[in-house]
């Protein structure tokens, strides 16, 4: 059972090839942010010029050939609708051609689940931060087996909330991992502070780290920007956790490369000796493989898609999402 | 002191203070967090809880009397009964008068300017004559945004099913003058991009 996936909700198009939850390749090209952040025409356009290189080294590095392939994963959201049909018409070309049937696949739930998989944690709540999404989420039963979503950031994502700042910043690479080198050994300023319940949102303390810049040492906003942030996160997952009385917590997405945040994350459940994971860099980065992992599962649950849902959906809901494996 | 529960940023203690049952509610440390981010956080919102709470009792709601707060801890009076999220789950339960409590309390709160600020059924006790009570202050706030009402309602409604809601609904638009203000800023912000598909069953 071999499975190919493929990724393109963003600016990384990655294919990752999984033969029975066994990563076997995992290949990504990159779509290079100068300072003024993604134009989806053009990473697009990147896209569909690296699609074919991608999906051939793929396949060399798992060893395989095209025609061993049984079947085909996409990302059909949530994501930029450009990107996201660049991966859409890949994988249907290539299911049509090798009459193999074709899976559209949710992002949130393929990095959660590609998390999952390498913890071997059996029933985890999971924090989900990227660019775009801040989600905290758990498997519940009914009505029908899902992803529930306990707490979401009420305006933008954590990412790009940190990449704003670093554009505001003029730091160069323009995203979180430069803010998070900017704020080393910073002292802290207050900030605002905004959880509601296990919810929260960015845009003031964004507001408030860009006002500060004309005022204050950069150092300092960068690492109180992020220390709010991130208590933010903590606070609202470990409300999440104590709720649903879970004893497994992962982190997942982009923005779970952090090492403060995974710090933070690791001594909150400690505290509440809860199992912490968070994933290697390689599956926590948008990533062709976790893609090809849900899929399989799937591929494997024996679900028939009809044609009408391979689509792509820029506001797909993990949520929305029936779990049939 | 025997401890009760632990919460996700308070250990709850039950004592007795000259007498009284009591319970104490002692906001931990987080050692994971800045130390001077979280101690503002943690002294201001323990302030913050004891005040809302006396407030609360003063604007007539049935809410926990205040004995005593520290820097980082409430004392409050027991309030016999049980959750109401409890009592949800079990069958033959009259759901018609707690409902309706459900709401009028909140009206309540809302017409002396209270957001409660968590609204939901774990944080209601009903006592043996079926009354309501409402504790847990640590998110409320004194504020006159329609948005923090409208949260209130919108938490309610997430927490109760359809039926259950429209009781206590029904019962919060005939106990409070400005209601209609309050709901149509809750249709308002179920209009917003990121609740309109959003599950709405936590249990």
């Amino acid at each position: 059972m071999v499975t190919l996936g493929i990724e393109s909700s963003a600016h990384t198009f990655g294919v990752g090839v999984v033969d029975h939850g066994k990563f076997l390749s995992n290949k990504k090209d990159m779509y290079k942010i100068s300072d003024r952040g993604m134009i989806p025409r053009k990473v697009a356009d990147h896209h569909s010029e690296v699609s074919y290189a991608v999906i051939k080294g793929a396949l060399a590095d798992a060893g395989i050939s095209i025609r061993d392939i049984d079947s085909i994963g996409y990302t059909k959201g949530p994501g930029i609708g450009p990107c996201l049909r660049i991966g859409e018409l890949a994988a249907k070309t290539l299911a049509n051609n090798l009459h193999i049937p074709v899976y559209p696949v949710n992002h949130a739930i393929a990095h959660i689940e590609a998390a999952k998989h390498l913890s071997r944690f059996r029933d985890p709540l999971a924090l989900y931060v990227s660019g775009g999404n801040s989600q905290i989420l758990g498997t519940v039963a009914l009505p029908f087996k899902h992803y529930t979503v306990y707490g979401e950031t009420f305006d933008i994502g954590i990412g790009n909330m940190l990449d704003n700042f670093a554009r505001a910043a003029q730091l160069n690479p323009a995203w979180g991992s430069s803010v998070a080198k900017l704020a080393k050994g910073g002292k802290y300023i207050g900030m605002p502070y905004n959880v509601k319940g296990m919810d929260f949102t960015f845009t003031g303390l964004l507001t408030n780290a860009i006002k500060l810049l004309d005022k204050a040492n950069h150092k300092d906003v960068a690492f109180s920007l992020q220390e709010t942030a991130f208590s933010m996160l903590s606070e609202a997952t470990e409300r999440a956790l104590m709720l649903t009385s879970k004893k497994e917590l992962i982190a997942c997405g982009g923005v779970a490369q952090s090492i403060r945040l995974a710090e933070m994350l690791k001594g909150m459940a400690y505290m509440h000796k809860v199992k912490f994971y968070v994933a290697p860099n390689e599956y926590n980065a948008d990533n062709g493989a976790m893609i090809a992992l849900v899929a399989e599962k799937m591929h494997m649950s024996g679900i028939k898609i009809k044609d009408a849902e391979c689509n792509v959906l820029q506001r797909y809901r993990a949520d929305s999402v029936n779990i049939t494996w | 002191m025997e401890k009760m529960t632990e919460g996700a940023e308070a250990d709850i203690f039950k004592l007795k203070f000259m007498g009284l049952d009591a319970i104490l509610k002692y906001r931990r440390a987080k050692p994971y967090m800045e130390k001077s981010l979280y101690e503002n956080i943690r002294i201001s919102r323990t302030k913050n809880e004891a005040k809302l709470m006396m407030l609360a009792v003063y604007s007539g709601a049935s809410a926990p009397k205040l004995l005593f707060a520290t820097k980082y801890a409430v004392c409050m009076e027991a309030i016999k009964g049980i959750r109401l999220d409890e009592m949800l789950a079990m069958k033959h339960v009259n759901r018609v008068k707690v409902m309706r409590g459900m709401g009028a309390e909140l009206a309540m709160l809302h017409s002396s300017m209270i957001a409660h600020g968590d609204y939901t059924p774990a944080n209601i006790i009903v006592d043996e004559t079926m009354k309501v009570h409402v504790i847990d202050f640590g998110l409320s706030e004194y504020t006159f945004s329609l948005e923090d009402k409208a949260i209130d309602l919108l938490l309610m409604k997430r927490s109760l099913s359809k039926k259950d809601y429209s009781m206590s609904i029904e019962s919060y638009a005939r106990h409070l003058e400005s209601a209609t203000k309050t709901l149509e800023k809750l249709e308002e912000i179920e209009q917003r991009g990121r609740y309109q598909d959003r599950s709405m069953n936590h249990r």
